[in-house]
This record gives structure tokens, C-alpha cells and sequence, in this order.
């Protein structure tokens, strides 16, 4: 084991370094000036001389490197070309709103999601199989940005159900923190308190329902494939030859093993899941990292662009790589597969 | 003509035929891969059907409701924008920005990636399971991120936007392609082909190839579902096709404004986009359970 | 009579039309009785085991006039009371064990749950000990010394003759009344396969259990066997003591089986010709009408185009209409 959290470790750190030598190259594919790029401050600006040197402005590329990484080491990711504001701490202000949806719309995805998954192939090409099968392939296909359209459209506007955007209604002052809504307040301790988790919950429920419904068709369909493939194997037989009851068949065997083949592909999932959250932030002006870096390539502020590639891919980075090293834990005969395969 | 039975013979199908038949099985496969039919015909021919120009704005029919409606008029079928612009004709215009191109920038990039990959594959020296393990790790970052970086350095627009999904279409065929020729070499019969000294080219050309294509095939259609999202979802973002183009994602963000007046302008381009994915899926997915069913046998 | 299988048929769906792949087999086990079903691979020999488990999906046909055990019916039990006799009474172990075992459980945990819940005493508490005692009793029983190795074992880490031995601790754990044994030793070296069967013997001579051996091979199976039948292409051919049987089959292709096993061979003279049965087995597509051996069967006249009664003589059976031996008998 430890062999192999050794080499997963030295594989997030190579694809780490790869981001940063991405992030530094983009610094020098934009248009405009590298040390702008980099560090947001413009030519005119007094303070311009003294980040050009710090930035090894004029060196040689590889010096130009070194400074950007040690820059990016002490958490100086430059300012916003727009506002000033300094990156990194926008970022980490953003970063826990988007995790804060993207979580819960994970979880809300996973909850129905593997259960109708299973029922499915329990009913094997039976009616029920083809209702879950067929709704989850269309659900997994409707393009989430005219979704969240739609749902804003009927449930927002016309019945006036939720609020359209935002984290919550401004009146409350909550000063951001963490970034995650629930847990500002909580920080904030405001006076009306429940009034305001309930305007924070009225925010987000329309978001993160949207945002779970293609992870959640992906989880069915992942679920009911590998269970079928689990449920064909001669282990499921022999525990029936020991007497086990269904349930306990089910439950010992079948689940786990199913759930490992959907571990693997969790990647896919995690995947999507970010790209919607990004779509669905800028639609419903969520203040996390999606619609901030969107928005920051529409007004080319490239010291943002270049900060939030660097999270998001990073975030998904370690996610994936978590993952792997999860799963070799829990599920020990994968370790061999790995090392016969390397 | 049909096989003459005369003697008793037991026939098993072909593997095309096979895919024909689980295809002939499931009536909503069959709608999906009529209606992925009609998406190709309109997107060829469809400007040749419509009665306006895509562009071509009627002052007297300004954000009309489709015809079946009280207000609606039976020259605009689906009704019209808040320009007076056909909506039918912007969707068939549509259909060839929000399929056609999809369908070719997929085509070039899965030409490009199978090549590389099958050179990757049978040169020896990038064999190692580090690459391997490095690209299945990188695959993880979402294409939409990586079209967005692409974007954000050449600037918004469809033709950058088409360039940035093929860009970043071009990896996973090569994956793809790699895994699947490194597994058949793997196989006893590739062994015994190179036992016969065929050379390397034939190995790859008469003997892998054949036993890969399936998978290429199936990866081709996730690809392309990626692709028609991504373009759209980049369209929407206002950072794919601008303003006055029919793209069907451009349409959907520049709906918002008159969402609520009209919501048929908003609803229609994304019902479009909607049945197009979904016989993406749906012949993707068929095609993949009957090779699946082939591999079994 | 511990397991009493009369007339039982198993049909499939071809593309052609039903297809009986098991047609009217009769099979009968004593108490504490080593009983051996020979025949070749395709023959039906596994799908008789797994018709008597439940083991088979509904797209089998399945008729029988009995298909008792211990004078029950098992084909008008519910599936949870059948599984209920088969999972206690009822053990099984499969050809290609490993593929039966769990990988992502170790070997201890799988072996806890075939543990029965009678056999534990006291409360929950003391339960979990009792089952890791009583995993362990069960590996030195199959003869595994390094238990505490094995019970952190994973699947993929055993040899097939260890996963065999772990399918056998597994079955022999309820003490079941009937181990259904389906050619368990035949992807193993003969040392190993002599290991297996002596284990077997033992469990056999220790608590009376009954084994249905399933082999392939007439030259491989247990010496301690009391009963052989024979099954060619889904019908029962023939059915007697060992002994009886070898020495004086009644049934063409008993004898024919006997000819071509290597002992016989070694006591033929130098250079004369290898006696085989002519032809191939039929597939299921093509199943001759009547007795199924009638063409490869060197005796074979118009009659068998019938499908021979099953005779039954003292302590033997037999499905031939023009039985071998009969007369030394009579
Ligand atoms: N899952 C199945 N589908 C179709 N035919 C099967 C299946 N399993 C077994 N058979 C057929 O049933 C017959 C008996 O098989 P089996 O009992 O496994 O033979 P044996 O164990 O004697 O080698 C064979 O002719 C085989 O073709
Ligand atoms: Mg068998």
C-alpha cells in the first residue's frame, strides 16, 4: 500500500507541477504584458517597477519561472485587472461557495441515485428497468443551462416559489468568510437568525437541484450496469449456496462490489459535476469560482483567469487522485492489478 | 437476396447484423436513430426547406407565439423572436452550427487522436504505465475547463470555440485508442498474426484495427455529445457563436431578456438541443450494450 | 433415500424451438453414500447440480415428476423455504473455485458467514469469537496449518487448490447432508486431487455425509465411490454399484467409456488399434431423436430411434434397448 500511495502521491505532484507550468505559459500566451498577466498591476501603475523586478521581468524564462512559483508559494497570485482585489484571497473567499453546492449536489445526487440504480437491475429488463434506464438517459441528456432556465422561468418567477439569484437576501450583512453560506451565517451569528437560513436555504435549493440531476442519472446508469455485471458473477451464487438471504447477499456482496466498479468511474462524475457547477453559478450569480472565472475571461483579467484554472483544475486534481488512493485502500485486490500492471 | 435454406443450418448473425438487430429490438433506440437521421438531413439540406433567411427580420411579426396559439400566425410555424425573426428557420439553420460542426470538429479530432494513439501504441519507447497512469489522471479536468482556457487565449468566438472542443477532443481519442490497441496486443491472436511475420502496418491495419473499431465507434458518440454541449454551453457563456448567429446555444442566452414574455423563443432552441442529445445518447448507449453483448458470446 | 430424482426434463429456448437438454434423468442418493455422475463435458452434469441447488434462471424450463429431498418436494417449495433446506442441508462446491469467492472480502469474513447461527451459544457478545473459533476449527479441518495467514487472505492470493479447499471448509460448515461436489479436482495435479478426495472420504466416514461427485473422467474418480451413473448427452445411460458396474456394464456406452480409459489401454497388445467411440457428441441444436448414442453407438439398430425405457434391475438401471451382459446376469 504504501508503495502505491507513494507513486499516486508523485503523480499529483507531477500533474500539480504540469498546472504551473501551464498557468505560467498562459501568463505569456495573453495578450499584453507578462508581468501584467501575472501579477495585475498595469505599466502606469508606481508600484509597476518594483513587481517587474520581483517577477524577473526582462530574465530569461526559466528565472521568470521561479519567481512566479515562489510568488505563488507565498499566496501572491497578483490583484484582479478590474477591481484590485487580490487573487488568492478572492479565491479563498469563492472556493467554499462552490464547494458548498457542489458537495450538497453531490450528496443529493448519490441519495436517489444509487438506490434506482440498483432497484434497476434487480428488475432486469423488466418495466421498471426500462422506465429508470430510459428517464435517466434523457435526464442525463437535457443540456443543464436551458434546464435551470426553465426551472427559474416556472418555479422562480412565474410561482415565485425561490429567489432567482444570489446566495441570500443582502439585507441580512452577512460578511463572507468562508465563502459557504450556511456556515457565514453560523460564523456571523446575525440577530434573526433562522430568518436567515431560511432565505440562504430558499437560494440554494433551486441550484443545487439542478446541479444534481445529471450526476444523478450518471449514477444510475453507472450503478444498475455494474450491479448487473456483479449480480452474473459466481460469488453471488455461492453466497445463495451458503444460505444467506437475499437482502444479506445483496448487502455483503453485491453492493460493495458494485459500488467499487462505480468508484472507478467516479472520475467521469466528478468531472461533470464541476463543469455544471460552473454554468449554474453564472446563471444564478453564485459568488464561487465558476462564475468568477467565467466572467474573468469575458473581461480579460488574466491574473483571475490564471488563478482560477489553477484551483479548479487542482481541486479536481487531488479529488481524482484521493479517489484512487481510497480506493486501492478499500478494495484491496486492486492494489495487484496496479502492480502487475506496473 | 435470401440465403437459400437448404440445408439445416444453424445461422448466427453477423456483428453488424447484431447491432441492427439489438437496434430493431428497442423501439425508442429505433426513434432515437430516425430522429439522429433527421437532424442529419436538415442539417444538409435544411436551408434549401426553409421558406426565410436566417437573418431575414419581419417588422409586422415581432416575438409572435407559435401558430397553434390565439395570437399565433400560421406563416411563422413556431413563432417568431423578439426581432421578428422565423423561429423553424433559425432552428434549421441552427441545426448545422449545433450539429453539423460538432459532427466534423469530432470527425477531424477523432481522425487526429486515432492516428496518434495507434502511433503512440506501436512505438515501444511510450509504453511505460507512467504516461499511462499521467494522462488518465489529466483526462479528469473537464473538456468545457479546458475549452474555456483555449477561449480565454484566442479570444471568444465560434471558430475558437470549435478549435478549442477539437483541441481537447484530441486526448481522449488518443487514450482511448492507445488502451484499446495495448489491450488487443494483449490477445492471443495478435500473437499468432506476429507469429506469421505479418509487418507492422498489416498488424495494425487488417488485424487490430478491425477488433478496435467498435470501441472507437462508441467513443465517438460520447465524444460527439460532448462536443454539441460543450459548443452550446460555450454559446451560451457568450463566449462561443455571437449575437446574430443561429447557434442554438447563442439563441438560448440571447432568449433571456424576453424570457418571460415569450418563453417559447427561450424553450425552443433548448428543446433542439435537447432531442439532439438525447439520440446522441441513446444510439451511443445501444451501441454500446450491443458490443457489449458481442464481446460476451 | 436422501435425494430422489425421477423423469426430471430441463428445456431451453433455442432460436430453433425448445431444445430438451435434459431429458428424463433419474438420479438416486442413499444416506452416506458416495455417489459418482460421469460423463462428458457438455452433458448436462452441472445443470443437474444446479437444477438440485435452485441455482437456475427462468429461462430454464424445469419438469420433473420428483425432485425430492428427504421426502420433500423441492419444486413446490417456496424459494425462501428451499433455500432454507438447500442452504443448510445442501452443500455445493464448484469447478473453478476461485470465481466463487468474494474478492473484496478476506477469506475470514466469508468463511463467518457460512458459519450457522445454531452452532453459536451465549450472547451477541461472545458470538464473534465463537465464529473466528469456529473459521479456524473449519481450516485445520481442511487441512490448512497457517490459519491466522489465511484468514487475512484475499481471494487473489490463493492458489486454486487452496480456493478449493476454502469452497470445502465453506461447505462442510453447516454439515450439510449432501455435498454436491462438481469436478472439483479437474483443473488440479493428480497430488493434489488425491488430497481433495481424501478430505472428502473423511468428512463421508466422519459425520455420514452423502457426496454427488461430479467427474469427467471414469479413470479420476474416488475410489471410495459406492455408485456410478452414467449421463451422455443429457440422458441417464446407466446407473449401478462400482463394482457391478465396471465389471459387467450393461449399457453400450459404459463399455465403450471403460475401453478407451488408460488402464484398459495399458493391457492391450502393442500396435493394435485404440478402441474410441466413432463420431462427436451431438451439439444441443442437433440432439438425436431417441437414444441419444444411437449414432455413435457400435450396436445401435432401427430401434433405438425410441427413446429406451429406464430398465431397473435389482440394484442397477439402465436406458438401452439391447443391453450388454444381460445373460451372464440372468
Ligand atoms: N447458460 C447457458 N445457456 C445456454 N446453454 C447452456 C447454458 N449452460 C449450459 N448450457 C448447455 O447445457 C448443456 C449442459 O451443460 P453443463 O451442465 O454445463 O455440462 P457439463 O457440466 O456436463 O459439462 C450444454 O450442452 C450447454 O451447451
Ligand atoms: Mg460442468
Amino acid at each position: 500500500m504504501s508503495r502505491y500511495l507513494l507513486r499516486q502521491l508523485s503523480l499529483l505532484l507531477v500533474t500539480l507541477w504540469l498546472l504551473t507550468l501551464l498557468a505560467f505559459g498562459l501568463g505569456h500566451w495573453f495578450s499584453g504584458d507578462f508581468i501584467t498577466n501575472t501579477s495585475g498591476i498595469f505599466p502606469e501603475d508606481i508600484r509597476f517597477a518594483d513587481v517587474a523586478e520581483a517577477r524577473a521581468a526582462g530574465a530569461d524564462v526559466f528565472s521568470q519561472y521561479s519567481a512566479y512559483l515562489s510568488h505563488l508559494f507565498r499566496g501572491d497570485w497578483g490583484v484582479s485587472l478590474l477591481d484590485g482585489e487580490p487573487v488568492f484571497e478572492q479565491i479563498a473567499l469563492r472556493f467554499g461557495a462552490t464547494l458548498e453546492i457542489a458537495l450538497l449536489a453531490f450528496i443529493l445526487a448519490l441519495l436517489p441515485g444509487v438506490p434506482l440504480g440498483v432497484i434497476a437491475a434487480l428488475y432486469f429488463r423488466k418495466t421498471i428497468d426500462h422506465t429508470i434506464l430510459t428517464l435517466s438517459l434523457s435526464g442525463y441528456s437535457i443540456p443543464v443551462f436551458w434546464f435551470a432556465q426553465i426551472a427559474i422561468l416556472v418555479i422562480a418567477i412565474h410561482w415565485g416559489l425561490v429567489p432567482i439569484s444570489g446566495q441570500i437576501n443582502p439585507l441580512y450583512e452577512i460578511t463572507p468568510r468562508s465563502g459557504s453560506i450556511i456556515l457565514d451565517i453560523f460564523l456571523e451569528q446575525p440577530e434573526h437568525m433562522g430568518a436567515a437560513l431560511h432565505s440562504a436555504f430558499a437560494h440554494m435549493v433551486l441550484p443545487i437541484c439542478i446541479l444534481a440531476i445529471m450526476p444523478m442519472m450518471l449514477i444510475i446508469r453507472l450503478m444498475r450496469n455494474s450491479m448487473l455485471d456483479v449480480l452474473g458473477q459466481n460469488f453471488i451464487t455461492s453466497g445463495y449456496a451458503k444460505g444467506l438471504s437475499t437482502a444479506r447477499v445483496l448487502w455483503n456482496h453485491a453492493l460493495p462490489n458494485a459500488m467499487q466498479q462505480v468508484m472507478r468511474q467516479l472520475g467521469t462524475l466528478i468531472s461533470l459535476l464541476i463543469t455544471n457547477t460552473m454554468i449554474i453559478e453564472v446563471i444564478f450569480s453564485w459568488p464561487g469560482l465558476g462564475s468568477w472565472l467565467v466572467r474573468s475571461i469575458y473581461e480579460r483579467d488574466y491574473p483571475v483567469i490564471q488563478g482560477g484554472l489553477l484551483v479548479i483544475s487542482a481541486l479536481i486534481l487531488l479529488i481524482t487522485i484521493a479517489l484512487n488512493i481510497f480506493h486501492a485502500w478499500r478494495y484491496p485486490q486492486v492494489r495487484k492489478d496496479l502492480y502487475a500492471a506496473s | 437476396m435470401p440465403r437459400a435454406n437448404l440445408y439445416y443450418e444453424e445461422r448466427s448473425p453477423a456483428p453488424l447484423e447484431m447491432v441492427w438487430l439489438e437496434f430493431r429490438s428497442k423501439p425508442l433506440a429505433m426513434a432515437a436513430l430516425y430522429m439522429l437521421l433527421f437532424i442529419t438531413v436538415l442539417t444538409v439540406i435544411g436551408p434549401l426547406l426553409t421558406p426565410y433567411g436566417a437573418n431575414e427580420q419581419f417588422i409586422d411579426a415581432i416575438s409572435l407565439p407559435p401558430a397553434w396559439s390565439e395570437s399565433g400566425n400560421i406563416r411563422f410555424l413556431l413563432g417568431t423572436d423578439e426581432l421578428g425573426r422565423d423561429m423553424v428557420t433559425r432552428l434549421i439553420y441552427g441545426a448545422r452550427y449545433s450539429f453539423g460542426l460538432p459532427v466534423l470538429v469530432v470527425l477531424i479530432a477523432a481522425t487526429i487522436g486515432i492516428v496518434l494513439g495507434a502511433a503512440a501504441a506501436m512505438t515501444v519507447g511510450v509504453k511505460s504505465s507512467t504516461l499511462k497512469h499521467l494522462l488518465d489522471v489529466l483526462m479528469s479536468i473537464p473538456s468545457l475547463l479546458l475549452a474555456l482556457i483555449i477561449v480565454a487565449i484566442l479570444g471568444p468566438g465560434l471558430g475558437n470555440a470549435l478549435f478549442a472542443i477539437g483541441l481537447v477532443l484530441i486526448p481522449q481519442f488518443l487514450h482511448v485508442t492507445r488502451n484499446a490497441i495495448h489491450d488487443e496486443q494483449k490477445r492471443a491472436y495478435v500473437t499468432a498474426s506476429k507469429l506469421n511475420g505479418v509487418s507492422k502496418f498489416y498488424l495494425l491495419s487488417h488485424v487490430i484495427f478491425p477488433n478496435i473499431i467498435k470501441i472507437l465507434v462508441v467513443q465517438f458518440t460520447i465524444g460527439l455529445s460532448v462536443a454539441i454541449l460543450d459548443i452550446a454551453a460555450l454559446g451560451f457563456l457568450r463566449l462561443g457563436a455571437q449575437a446574430p448567429t443561429p447557434e442554438w446555444g447563442s439563441m438560448l442566452a440571447q432568449s433571456l431578456e424576453v424570457a418571460y414574455v415569450s418563453p417559447w423563443i427561450m424553450a425552443l432552441p433548448g428543446l433542439a438541443l435537447f432531442l439532439t442529445l438525447v439520440s446522441v445518447n441513446l444510439v451511443g448507449e445501444t451501441l454500446r450494450v450491443a458490443i457489449n453483448r458481442q464481446l460476451e458470446r | 433415500m436422501l435425494l430422489d430424482i425421477r423423469n426430471l426434463t430441463i428445456a431451453k429456448d433455442t432460436p430453433t424451438g425448445r431444445v430438451n437438454v435434459l431429458e428424463r434423468v433419474n438420479l438416486q442418493i442413499n444416506e452416506a453414500e458416495i455417489h459418482t455422475l460421469v460423463g462428458e463435458s457438455g452433458s448436462g452434469k452441472s445443470l443437474i447440480a444446479r437444477a438440485i441447488m435452485g441455482f437456475l434462471s427462468s429461462s430454464w424450463h424445469i419438469q420433473a415428476d420428483r425432485l425430492w429431498f428427504e421426502e420433500q418436494d423441492l419444486l413446490n417449495l417456496s424459494a425462501k423455504q428451499r433455500r432454507e433446506i438447500i442452504g443448510v442441508d445442501v452443500a455445493m462446491i464448484f469447478q473453478d473455485a476461485k470465481s466463487y469467492l468474494d474478492p473484496n472480502l478476506t477469506i475470514g469474513e466469508q468463511l463467518q458467514e457460512a458459519v450457522l447461527d445454531q452452532d453459536l451459544s451465549g450472547g451477541f457478545w461472545n458470538r464473534r469469537k465463537q465464529r473466528k473459533e469456529r473459521v479456524i476449527q473449519l481450516l485445520h479441518r481442511v487441512g490448512i496449518k497457517d490459519h491466522s495467514a489465511m484468514i487475512e487472505s484475499y481471494p487473489h492470493e490463493l492458489s486454486e487448490g487452496a480456493a478449493q479447499k476454502i469452497m470445502i471448509a465453506s461447505a462442510i460448515a453447516h454439515r450439510p447432508k449432501l455435498l454436491i461436489a462438481d469436478e472439483p479436482t479437474s483443473t488440479m495435479e493428480p497430488a493434489t486431487r488425491q488430497q481433495i478426495y481424501r478430505l472428502l472420504a473423511q468428512f463421508h466416514a466422519r459425520h455420514g455425509m452423502s457426496i454427488l461427485l461430479i467427474s469427467q473422467d471414469l479413470g479420476a474418480i474416488m475410489k471410495e465411490t459406492e455408485r456410478l451413473t452414467m449421463i451422455y448427452s443429457g440422458q441417464i445411460m446407466e446407473s449401478g454399484s462400482t463394482r457391478e458396474l465396471l465389471d459387467a456394464p450393461h449399457h453400450p456406452y459404459t463399455e465403450a467409456l471403460l475401453n478407451t480409459s488408460l488402464y484398459q489401454q495399458a493391457q492391450r497388445p502393442p500396435r493394435s488399434r485404440l478402441p474410441t467411440l466413432a463420431g462427436t457428441e451431438p451439439s444441443m441444436q442437433h440432439l438425436p431423436i431417441g437414444c441419444r448414442l444411437g449414432p455413435r453407438c457400435a450396436y445401435a439398430r432401427p430401434k433405438c430411434v425410441q427413446t429406451p425405457d429406464f430398465t431397473k434391475k435389482r440394484d442397477r438401471g439402465f436406458a438401452c434397448h439391447y443391453p450388454l451382459h444381460l445373460e451372464d446376469d440372468a
